[in-house]
């Protein structure tokens, strides 16, 4: 009887745990940029793509751009944040990048990309970063300061090769990535 | 004691009790159709549920009142008979107006005005109110823009639906417009391939690099 009453127990104890939201390991290459406020008369883009979209995106892509279509069905997550800086939010919006690369670097991520463009209106600063094994890349974060008054973050999660990320941005309209030329990493180097 | 009856007396009349249950049948078959017709004219005139959660959620951030000037929804009944109607139209372009059509399951268009001339002010933290009431009907945000004057909010529902309904708020300046459609997704691509280049509608980093 005690047997039974235990055993009865732990399938209980068992069924209630699998029932339980467990915490999810975090996906490899996504980053959690938080949430951002924009002033009040400023700008502000925040887009959160599944891969359930992109892979309809890679559906409409398949029939005219083929090698297109299937970048975007190994891409798992998009996100893009767009701020714009006025007085109210640009020192704190300046100073939550900086702490998300500094956080990138304390993670392990590659910085593959250092750039301070001059331009009209102000400098632009540019870092982007990438989380890969040998032979893919599992995330790229992009994350740019603009002179002009704007700050903009991009994640993008899946199994990339590295000879697809110029691609990537051109398709994903994200001018530092599609300017990005890396070296493919051949299996055998001589 | 007893009670005997005159016969001369009117005995009470007693309707038979089938004539009673045709008369009711009449009735039913008078006031069902106009029933019906009430609940579909008014299914026609309101809002589906994620769209008027959507609208409520926008306006209730404003500080001002609004005017409904358009609010019409339609599902597979009344699209199917729009996509029929369409196949005895002469044009050409019709058949691409079909093709579209037979992608949509049901859609909901609200578009409201401002009572007032001002612009409308939002709340500081009207989107994530948004996110949050969306969230407690299992939607989950996919765009939200706020430029200057324009503010658009496009949400779809988290899980096995997701891609196959939306829900997009539009607010620019005095006008707010509230869309929720349910889409055959399938068909949308194939429609979409030939008339679309295989570009994400996301926003550009501009490069002012001239």
């Amino acid at each position: 009887m005690n047997n039974l009453l235990r055993s009865a127990l732990a399938a209980t104890a068992l069924s209630l745990a699998s029932a339980l939201p467990v915490s999810a390991a975090p996906e490899i290459g996504a980053v959690d940029f938080g949430s951002f406020s924009a002033g009040p008369q400023s700008k502000f883009v925040e887009v959160n793509v599944q891969s359930g979209l992109l892979k309809f995106a890679a559906k409409i892509a398949a029939s005219q751009e083929p090698d297109a279509a299937e970048l975007l069905n190994n891409i798992r997550h998009v996100r893009v944040n767009v701020v714009g800086l006025d007085e109210t939010n640009r020192a704190a919006t300046v100073a939550r990048v900086e702490s998300i690369r500094a956080e990138l670097e304390k993670k392990g991520w590659e910085r593959i990309v250092t750039a301070r463009e001059p331009k009209k209106g102000g400098t632009d600063d540019i870092a982007i970063y990438m989380m890969s094994n040998e032979e893919t890349i599992h995330g790229v974060v992009v994350t740019v300061i603009e002179g002009k008054g704007e700050a903009v973050l991009v994640n993008v999660v899946g199994n990339i090769r590295a000879e697809q990320l110029a691609r990537l941005g051109e398709k994903l309209d994200i001018k530092p990535l599609s300017k990005l030329k890396l070296p493919r990493k051949d299996a055998k180097q001589s | 004691m007893s009670t005997t009856l005159s016969p001369t007396a009117a005995l009470p009349t007693v309707r038979p009790r089938r004539r009673r249950i045709w008369l009711w049948l009449f009735l039913g078959c008078c006031v069902a159709p106009l029933l019906v017709l009430t609940a579909v004219v008014a299914s026609l005139v309101t809002l589906d549920r994620p769209a008027a959660l959507l609208r409520d959620e926008v306006q209730s951030s404003t500080n001002v009142s609004w005017q409904t000037r358009v609010q019409l929804s339609v599902g597979r009944i009344t699209v199917g008979v729009l996509r029929a109607g369409l196949a005895f139209v002469p044009d050409p372009k019709v058949h691409e107006a079909r093709a579209a059509l037979a992608s949509v399951r049901s859609a909901s268009v609200g578009v409201y005005h401002l009572a007032c001339q001002a612009s409308p002010e939002l709340r500081g933290d009207w989107m994530q109110q948004a996110d949050r009431r969306m969230a407690s009907r299992g939607w989950t945000r996919l765009v939200g823009v706020a430029d200057r004057g324009e503010k658009v909010l496009v949400y779809t529902p988290a899980g096995e639906e997701a891609g196959q309904r939306f829900a997009v708020a539009v607010l620019q300046r005095r006008e707010l417009i509230v869309v929720s459609a349910a889409i055959d997704a399938g068909r949308l691509a194939d429609f979409l391939a030939q008339h679309v280049k295989g570009k994400l509608p996301l926003p550009s980093l501009r490069d002012d690099s001239t």
